[in-house]
């Protein structure tokens, strides 16, 4: 139920006037916060761990085994070999992405009658990080790691290419494919701010 | 004629010492400042250069020295230059009158740690402290530019208020203690300090200095929100390095000092720390005082400059009289 | 039912013979021709069993291939009656009557549409352009102009080596840019003639405006004597924009608009379109929504509080309440993925589930909150220095709320009871238990003591809301058997329906019925409306985005007259404008 509160306006009485106890109430919050241990996060010599489901720098995952069944069902019009990216170039992210010229796929035919993509580019200057790409991908290829460290010094470096976003998509499996879905994985380094937390 | 020489040189030698001690002293200032605010709002303050930041001060001021110096087209250059040093040169010579402890035997040889000990010396720093309020004004205005100016001319209002009250505040230790030298007026404390019946008067002076010095509550000549940088916002390298410098760091420790040596005794206290123990009461105590402005500082907000100047003149002043007369009292009963 | 029905208004039909109610889909509407339409809004203004007094939004809506191509839209609202009513008519020669003489919130409105369609207003005091600079030759929100924009500046990079292009969409040519000459011109359109000493510049480059907001004070010493505020610095065009995306790929340009709550502004957003194809999120995904808007309102107040203190010279204020909010950024970073502009929400439910471990740590920031709060209390609310900064300070009488639009904060601290939390409930506002402070006064001191108490009943609601989560650990979390409402990943993997339905969707875009709607959630700013007019496609024909901080931001000239540069930040942090919702 919603109910309606008038609030009262608090005004400061004489002796409190006099006596500054306003100012000395204040005073005193400051000096106990001085005697606090510090919280800051001493960056680049400590780093936080983002949590699995960040949205950083995208990648590919390979063919490794660990495939869904819907990319069993497409791989037959593929050529894809082990430890090659899983894209099948069904332009599912391009479509889903809301800006119309981020991405840049191109697959070319082989006599075979298979597929293969031959260049995969991501403009990342105009890129919203949104992960509307991620939810899209039928085959569970494009998903976006960790990495939040992506400056460079000119515009070129700042377009992803297939063979960075293989090896980023490997990096980053190695080191958290079997992680659990928590809220945060390290622990000690948040003790500093959030002190200790009862964990059911 | 020899006594001349001897007594001019050791004047000399002392002013070079005090001056470049100063200097050092203030540098070492900023890096308390930013530690004690760092810490307030937890957080370390400067870590990294030196250890804990303590080579930080002399990282800024290298930073400060050689940056490039910018003077915009329309200023009125002399005032430009001269506005940086009045508001400097002023906070550096009060040093000239405040004594720093007892005269000491080294050696057979007695050293006195002040420059000189006038019989006005407390006249001559008051009147120290009211050429800096030049300085701004010169700043604001030849500027050429709104903002400054703005920032200077509500500084300048607000320095007037509060060098009158400062004054009469004072009147109540010259009563009790008799004599306008500082030197006598440590002296004259060493039974009873003078701010047990000085207690309006101590308030005052508080305020007052809050208001010289350029702190929160009063603040408002470089009230960032509203003012950009107020009067110092054409100002670049070390001609901007020197406004704070002066304002928030050495004459803050001055008058500091001067607020000791009123109400809070000097240098007088137990000898528990043997032959150097006057010094090192008045530096405790300035220490804590200093401390004080800080805390202050950072943590009340501020007030707008119409309400800055009704406080000057209709609380400040009327308070300021008010001790003059509890401290005539206070005479006529305890003789 | 929030709009009103035929028998109410039934009475005025003799009066006004081109009087017509209609209904499209959900928004009823009242259509009225342009000569009948000032006397019809004067009639139900003040009309005392009907008193429509507050001003809303008022926009237009461009059908090219009808014969008067503009049609004006307009929404009141009555307080007595608390029921909506929306007015069309149709602007014949490109011309409307303004409405400044009813309500004053008109001014801006109007300089907006006049900006963006080119139509004019007979009666408006300055039609001057709202966003776009003096001069500028096009009217963007047409249809017939493009949506990249006509570019026919050359602007190379600077820093790239001929030739070489750097990345495979880099274009040399440019749309039109201002040079400093339209500035000049803008900036003499709008204070129109000097009456006093100097026109001061507190302009867009300024630490202690929030945002890139150009005002232009005309000053008496310190006293201001005339203001005007130059907006669009910021000004991104998600209006055009989104008439060409599909409704999800809008989501995450509608959390870049308030910036500061993001998730709120996008479930405001997901309620519109739910709202307009008829999907209904499971009851998990309510009570997420609930909880995390809840959260993203107490992070917004504490940036404000922050700000605020900081501006004032209250310096560790602005610290401690970043200390705060670097929590709340943690759990949403854990819930959402990111820290700023999550978009969190989807058509039919929400993107992906709590991770474990989510309402441990929300329960310890519920248990460790209210001591922190009770520190700012301590250091500001009696404070002699901000009592006397505060009290007294743009004064808002109750006239002046409805006659301007503000909602809000700013609304309820001048004791105007309008919460859309509580008028117009969505998701699970009906079945928590909150109070709504109110104010009496209406000066810079109420609207601060309406925000602290703010933040203590979203606390309570996250309260409630944990407590229920905790029962409901396994649910759907999306409704994803909704025809419109795209399958989640794990449903893509393992069947084929599912993977075309998603190809569909993406491709074609939620074919949404024909229809109209306007449906609004309560911002930490005040009220966010989205009014959608769909076709029958899968993008929407218009979108209009009401937002709360552009009509906040209006009664600013009008409280700044008289008073120094000093009370200009106390004013407009009062007022906590966000520079991209009013510019959007």
């Amino acid at each position: 139920m919603v109910k309606i509160k008038y609030l009262d306006r608090p005004s400061l009485s004489n002796t409190e006037r006099f006596f500054f106890i306003d100012f000395i109430k204040g005073m005193s919050i400051t000096i106990r916060n001085f005697f606090r241990k510090t919280i800051t996060t001493k960056y680049p010599y400590e780093k936080l761990t983002p949590p699995k489901r960040f949205r950083g720098t995208h990648a590919h995952r390979v063919k490794d085994g660990k495939e869904p069944p819907s990319f069993l069902a497409i791989e037959k019009f593929m050529e894809i070999h082990d430890g090659e990216s899983r894209c099948v170039a069904c332009y599912m992210c391009q479509q889903a992405c809301p800006v119309p010229t981020l991405f840049n796929i191109e697959a070319e035919q082989l006599p075979s009658g298979k597929k293969r993509v031959t260049r995969f580019d991501m403009n990342l200057l105009n890129c919203l990080y949104c992960g509307l790409c991620v939810d899209a991908c039928p085959v569970d290829c494009i998903i976006m790691t960790d990495n939040y460290e992506n400056a460079g010094y000119s515009r070129k470096d700042c377009t992803i290419h297939l063979e960075d976003m293989k090896e980023r998509g490997l990096d980053f499996d190695k080191r958290r494919y079997n992680e659990p879905d928590r809220i945060w994985i390290d622990d000690e380094m948040r003790e500093k701010l959030w002190g200790q937390i009862k964990w059911s | 004629m020899k006594e001349l020489i001897l007594t001019s040189l050791a004047i000399g030698v002392k002013s070079v010492i005090f001056i470049i001690g100063m200097f050092l002293l203030a540098a070492y200032l900023t890096w308390i400042e930013r530690k004690f605010a760092g810490h307030i709002q937890q957080r370390p303050g400067p870590l990294h250069v030196g250890w804990h930041g303590l080579l930080q001060p002399i990282a800024d001021a290298l930073k400060v020295l050689t940056k490039e110096d910018i003077v915009p087209e329309g200023v009125d250059r002399f005032l430009f230059y001269l506005a940086s040093l009045l508001a400097f040169v002023p906070a550096i010579m009060i040093l000239a009158v405040v004594p720093f402890g007892e005269p000491i035997n080294i050696f057979g040889v007695e050293i006195k740690p002040y420059i000189t000990d006038l019989n006005v010396g407390l006249i001559l720093a008051l009147a120290f402290g009211s050429i800096s309020i030049y300085g701004v004004i010169f700043a604001g205005w030849a500027s050429n530019s709104k903002y400054p100016m703005i920032g200077g001319l509500r500084k300048a209002a607000v320095l007037i208020g509060y060098e009158v009250a400062l004054g009469f505040a004072m009147v109540g230790p010259i009563m009790q203690a008799g004599t306008l030298s500082l030197k006598g007026i440590v002296e004259a404390q060493q039974g009873l300090w003078f701010i047990i019946p000085n207690i309006l008067g101590f308030v005052v002076v508080l305020f007052a200095i809050l208001a010289e010095t350029g702190r929160t509550p009063f603040d408002v000549q470089e009230a960032e929100a509203e003012l950009v940088s107020g009067y110092n916002t054409e100002y670049s390298a070390m001609k901007f390095g020197l406004f704070p410098l002066a304002e928030w760091y050495i004459a803050t420790f001055v008058l500091s000092a001067i607020a000791v040596i009123l109400f809070f005794g000097g240098w007088n206290g137990p000898h528990i720390f043997g032959p150097l123990s006057p010094f090192i009461w008045f530096l405790l105590k300035l220490g804590m005082m200093f401390m004080f402005f800080l805390w202050v500082h950072w943590t009340l907000p501020r007030y707008r400059v119409d309400q800055i100047t009704e406080i000057a003149w209709k609380v400040m002043l009327p308070l300021s009289i008010l001790n003059i007369l509890i401290v005539a009292i206070w005479i006529m009963i305890f003789g | 039912m929030l709009w009103i029905e035929w028998e109410s208004i039934a009475f005025l039909e003799k009066k006004f013979p081109s009087l017509r109610y209609k209904k499209n889909k959900e928004l009823p509407f009242i259509e009225i021709s342009k000569e009948e339409l000032i006397p019809f809004l004067k009639e139900i203004k003040e009309n005392p069993e009907l008193k429509f007094k507050m001003f809303i939004d008022f926009t237009i809506v461009d059908y090219p291939l009808h014969s008067p191509r503009f049609q004006g839209v307009y929404f009141l609202y009555s307080p007595i009656l608390k029921k909506r009513i929306c007015i069309k008519t149709w602007a014949e020669d490109d011309k409307l009557p303004s409405l400044t003489k009813l309500w004053k919130g008109a001014k801006w409105a109007e300089r907006e549409a006049y900006d963006m369609f080119g139509v004019t207003f007979e009666g408006h005091d300055n039609l001057v352009r709202m966003f776009m600079w003096e001069g500028y030759p096009y009217y963007p929100l047409r249809k017939d102009f493009p949506k990249e924009g006509i570019k026919d500046t050359y602007l190379p990079s600077l820093n790239e080596r001929p030739g070489e292009f750097p990345s495979h969409d880099y274009e040399e040519y440019h749309t039109a840019l201002p040079t400093l000459e339209d500035l000049e011109k803008t900036e003499k359109s709008r204070i129109p003639k000097k009456q006093a000493q100097i026109v001061l510049n507190w302009g867009p480059l300024h630490p202690g405006t929030h945002g890139t907001i150009w005002f232009l004070f005309d000053l008496d010493g310190e006293v201001v004597k005339n203001c005007d505020i130059i907006l669009g610095q910021l000004h991104r065009g998600i209006e055009k924009l989104s008439e060409d995306i599909t409704y999800t790929q809008i989501i995450p340009y509608t959390d870049r608009m308030d910036y500061i709550s993001a998730i709120c502004s996008n479930v405001a957003y997901v309620n519109a379109v739910e709202k307009l194809l008829d999907v209904e999120p499971p009851e998990k995904a309510k009570w997420i929504r609930t909880m995390m808007c809840e959260l993203q309102r107490i992070n917004s107040h504490l940036l404000w509080l922050g700000t605020y203190a900081l501006d004032l010279g209250a310096l560790t204020i602005f610290l401690y309440t970043f200390r705060e909010r670097e929590k709340l950024m943690d759990i949403i970073e854990g819930i959402a993925g990111i820290r700023l502009n999550s978009s969190y929400m989807r058509i039919g439910g929400i993107r992906l589930d709590l991770p474990e471990g989510a309402l441990d740590v929300i329960k310890h920031f519920i248990k460790d909150f209210p001591s922190k709060l009770n520190e700012y209390e301590t250091i500001l609310t009696k404070n002699r220095v901000w009592i006397k900064r505060n009290v007294g300070v743009g004064i808002i009488k109750e006239e002046d709320v409805y006659s301007y639009g503000l909602t809000g904060a700013v609304a309820r601290a001048s004791g105007v009871a309008y919460d859309i939390r509580m008028i117009q409930p969505t998701d699970k506002y009906d079945e928590v238990d909150f109070e709504i402070p109110l104010g009496t006064v209406g000066d810079a001191y109420d609207r601060y003591l309406v925000r602290m108490e703010e933040m203590k009943q979203s606390l309570k609601i996250v309260q409630q809301c944990v407590e229920k989560l905790e029962k409901m650990k396994d649910d759907k979390y999306i409704a994803t058997e909704n025809p419109y409402v795209l399958p989640t990943l794990q449903e893509t993997f393992v069947s084929i329906e599912a993977m075309v339905k998603d190809f569909n969707l993406r491709i074609y875009g939620e074919q949404a019925p024909e229809g109209e709607i306007y449906l609004s959630g309560e911002n930490p700013r005040g009220e966010l409306g989205y009014y959608i007019v769909s076709k029958g496609d899968g993008k929407p024909y218009r979108l209009r985005i009401r937002s709360g901080a552009f009509y906040n931001l209006q009664i600013f000239p009008e409280l700044i007259k008289g008073r120094t540069i000093a009370d200009a930040v106390v004013i407009l942090g009062s007022l906590d404008p966000v520079v991209g919702e009013t510019d959007r």
